[in-house]
């Protein structure tokens, strides 16, 4: 049997230990938070309406 | 020019190449991974302070960033990618890490060439409202004027074809231009017409550069961009030229400057290239400093941009097998950390493998018949393609090409990942089961 992968891109993971405060520049957790807090959720909702432009197609 | 962020040396190449843009790419050319990405930023960062060296072994000496007017754009990934873990068990859109990341590190005041931004993977003008907002918030976080932060935008999807004078129009404060990509544009294309059987293209070497479903679009952008002001920049030849082949550097920048002439005679005002031999006969081809005057008396902006592709180019064994091989290479590359491959004289990245996947993948889904070299008709089925997909990793092991990564394992993994990838399109079309032979 032939492993499927999906076609969904893979996401880029952070090393498990990464401290944001200790291994980013400095200030940089609070200049990217509120960033992150507006833009990330607005994202996820673009890419949702993709894949339904998408599946309309078919 | 353009090429990944994440080598130093490249970069500092590019920039000294002459070219009047460098893109640096922390998208498709890198591999998605975190040391790529961060490293890719570090660069990008050093390279607009013009700070940016490399150590030169051969010469055993520093090579900076020469004194330059050179444009650099910086490519942070597309939406459709997400970065987890810089916030415990959250996922942000990698898009704003890369953007964030590189525009809280530097001064414009200290810096040698200004932020500027390259949009890429967009599918709505829709998107366009994320970016502006994005520049915006940012700028003002930085105290920056709000349009501080310009911008270029990739057209590299088939939606995006329909929408892209709305999505200029979006970022109005910040668009320098719109960019016409190719071999993104063309995956897109297959895509949305995956399920069509009209749609199976031909092997993708067999499609000249002038093929209506980019010749239409070609013609469009610019009288779009024009209207507005706005730069209209062209693809980027995939075949490079060769310093130790001459046949093949011949016949690349032959290609090249018939590539670039008919770019320039549909209004293009440039075009990007990757390699600094392709530069001077690129530039050659286009009016200098660029023709954004220029319109068309008779411009329609409304041209077929789905243009049947029956009767282009050719559907052989050949090019399946060749595509399979270019895939499993592909990854072999960036399974050793490198997102853009030279292979068989293309140069050949997550756009290019991609293309490759589609039609591997559509041929499937159509049981596409072709000729082998003994003249016999064979159908493209699953277990026909995975037949090829062992053949190509065996005569990969058995005669392994000169400068390539990894090993025989990471060669085997790149195979199955490969393999798995192109079942997963007809997945996620819901097609898979229906694909597969009984």
């Amino acid at each position: 049997m032939k492993t499927v992968i999906s076609a969904d891109p893979p996401v880029n993971q952070a090393p498990p230990d990464l401290d944001p405060a200790r291994d980013l520049p400095r200030g940089f957790s609070e200049f990217l938070l509120p960033l992150h807090r507006a833009f990330s959720p607005r994202q996820q909702e673009l890419a949702a309406r993709r894949r339904n432009v998408l599946d309309a197609a078919h | 020019m353009t090429g990944p962020s994440d080598d130093a040396e490249l970069v500092v190449k590019m920039l000294n190449a002459g070219a009047p843009g460098v893109m640096l790419d922390l998208e498709d050319s890198v591999a998605n991974a975190w040391p790529n990405i961060t490293q890719g930023a570090r660069n990008i960062i050093a390279a607009l302070r013009g700070e940016l060296t490399y150590q030169d072994k051969k010469r055993d000496r520093e090579v900076g960033i020469n004194e330059s007017k050179t444009v650099i754009l910086t490519r942070p990934r597309g939406l459709h990618l997400e970065q987890a873990g810089v916030f415990k068990g959250e996922r942000m859109a990698a898009a704003l890490f890369d953007v964030a990341l590189v525009a809280y590190q530097v001064d414009p005041s200290r810096l040698k060439h200004p932020l500027s931004i390259y949009i890429a993977k967009s599918e709505s003008a829709d998107e366009a409202l994320w970016w502006r907002d994005l520049f915006q918030a940012v700028s003002a976080a930085r105290g920056w004027p709000s349009d501080y932060i310009k911008c270029m935008a990739l057209v590299e999807s088939h939606p995006l074809a329909y929408q892209m004078e709305e999505f200029a129009y979006n970022l109005r404060e910040h668009m320098m231009g719109l960019n016409l990509g190719r071999w993104d544009y063309m995956a897109s294309l297959i895509d949305f017409t995956l399920h069509d059987p009209a749609w199976v293209l031909p092997d993708r070497n067999t499609i000249p550069h002038d093929v209506a479903f980019f010749q239409n679009l070609r013609e469009v952008m610019p009288e779009v961009c024009h209207k507005r002001g706005m730069l209209a920049i062209g693809g980027m030849t995939a075949l490079y030229p060769s310093r130790e082949d001459p046949e093949l550097n011949a016949r690349a920048l032959k290609v090249l400057e018939q590539d670039k002439k008919n770019e320039a005679n549909s209004l293009m005002d440039g075009a990007w290239t990757g390699h600094p031999d392709q530069n001077e006969i690129a530039v050659n081809q286009f009016p200098y400093p660029n023709q954004v005057q220029a319109r068309r008396q008779d411009a329609d902006i409304h041209k077929d941009l789905r243009p049947s592709p029956q009767g282009v180019g050719k559907r052989t064994l050949d090019g399946t097998r060749a595509a399979v091989r270019t895939v499993i290479r592909y990854r072999n590359g960036v399974l050793n950390g490198k997102g853009a491959s030279l292979l068989d004289g293309y140069m050949e990245d997550l756009a290019t493998d991609r293309i490759y996947r589609y039609m591997i993948a559509q041929r499937i889904l159509h049981k596409v018949s072709v000729s082998d070299a003994g003249g016999r008709s064979v159908v493209h089925s699953p277990e026909m393609v995975s037949g090829l997909f062992d053949e190509e990793l065996e005569r990969l092991v058995a005669q392994w090409p000169k400068a390539e990564a990894g090993s025989k394992e990471t060669m085997k993994q790149a195979r199955d990942l490969s393999e798995g990838m192109v079942l997963g399109i007809l997945e996620a079309q819901g097609l898979a089961r229906g694909a597969r032979s009984e």
